[in-house]
């Protein structure tokens, strides 16, 4: 590939470092289409260079994310059980399910997801009211970036976000996104984790989750090591620009512009599975 | 302390030299294979990076940058698990055994 082009696409793989660190996705959403459509990549490298992209979004902004003490450690290792069993049943079944189905299925998540995020008002518990909920204690706190003001949270519904996770990691496995998607929305509406925490951790999970699919990308020579790196060191710029970004951003900002990119991709999905945008 | 703060403690450091010392190969890489010309953009089998730093390849430098990026968020687990171990918190330490074992699956699934 020419110099060139490399810098071409480190530069535009910002923007999805910029966007994963904001919305604690992983960014693959962006840089499969840029790369496949912008670049007439053949999809597989594109999955493989995406899901590196992924985790140098996920590592970049998690070291600034942890340093803030916004990540939950403990919440995310707990969500991660079932999200890797989840990626790896996912990918286990993408094998023998029509791509359309799966595609469209998937759209309708993502709408669904996205209106809650809209009616949704955040709701932010005291670690008394949910401790004696659960005989696990996940609950944090943190100082929020913006308003200077320490914000403690418990976190409920353990069950319920341990399905949901599984879920994500499934769609994960299935649709080779982070499950960023997935993950952000059920840990404030169903755990009551505030959104940026919530953020935050799920950017941090989704390195392990993208690992997975990383070492059977590896594992068959399907990564393109100068590609691989091109993407990483854009990605990489972006979550670091991001993280000090969020800072200026309030909660209400940021849900809305969750929710504005949920419908955006849902669209690209729907697209996708009639195939009128880069065959499915 | 509490055990978060200790937590961010130990996994901070994990992510950024794991993080800056793959950036700095994949740059010193992209910088060698731009400079020289060097044919071929596939990774290296694991065995070969050593001479391929050795002889200054390019991809040998890349290569290590990728699987250590890849490794990265792996070795925080393992991070995790230390002080948990080290505080005697025995759910938490069952539940990073949990996450390594579903992650060797992967692996395993993934190899064969």
């Amino acid at each position: 590939m020419e110099p060139l082009v490399l810098l071409l696409i480190a530069l535009l793989c910002i923007s999805a470092g910029l966007v994963g660190a904001l919305m604690g996705i992983g960014g693959g959403l962006i840089i499969i289409p840029l790369l496949t459509l912008g670049f007439g990549i053949p999809m597989q490298e594109a999955i493989g260079a995406s899901l590196i992209g992924v985790i140098a979004t996920s590592t970049g902004a998690a070291t600034r994310y942890v340093k803030q003490g916004l990540t939950n450690v403990r919440l995310a290792l707990f969500l991660e059980m079932s999200t890797t069993i989840g990626s790896i049943v996912g990918a286990l079944i993408a094998v023998y399910t029509d791509q359309t189905v799966l595609f469209l299925l998937f759209s309708m998540l993502l709408v669904y997801s996205a209106v809650m995020m809209v009616r949704h008002r955040e709701i932010i518990f005291s670690p008394e009211d949910a401790a004696c909920n659960d005989s696990l204690d996940l609950s944090c706190s943190y100082v929020d970036p913006k308003e200077d003001i320490k914000v403690s949270y418990g976190v409920k519904g353990l069950r319920k976000g341990l399905a949901y996770s599984g879920v994500a990691g499934m769609l994960s496995g299935l649709l080779g996104v982070g499950g960023g998607l997935v993950k952000v929305p059920v840990m404030n509406v169903c755990m009551n984790v505030p959104l940026k925490a919530a953020t935050a951790t799920s950017n941090f999970m989704i390195g392990v989750t993208a690992l997975t699919g990383a070492v059977i990308f590896y594992g068959h020579g399907l990564l393109d090591a100068y590609l691989c790196a091109a993407v990483a060191l854009g990605t990489f710029t972006g979550a670091y620009i991001g993280t000090r970004a969020v800072a200026h951003y309030s909660t209400a900002q940021l849900r809305k512009w969750f929710a504005v990119l949920l419908f955006i991709v849902a669209f690209t999905m729907v697209m996708k599975a009639f195939g009128l945008w880069g065959g499915a | 302390m509490s055990e978060q703060e200790r937590l961010c403690r130990v996994v901070q450091p994990i992510l950024r030299w794991g993080m800056m010392i793959s950036l700095a190969l994949m740059l010193v890489g992209l910088a060698l294979g731009i400079a020289t010309g060097a044919e071929g953009t596939e990774i290296v089998p694991l065995e070969d990076i050593p001479s391929g730093l050795v002889e200054m390849d390019p991809l040998a430098f890349l290569t290590l940058g990728i699987l250590l990026l890849i490794i990265t968020p792996l070795a925080r687990v393992f991070g995790a698990l230390s002080v948990f171990l080290k505080e005697r918190d025995r759910q938490f330490v069952l539940v990073s055994i949990a996450v390594l074992l579903a992650v060797t699956v992967a692996v395993l699934l993934g190899t064969i």
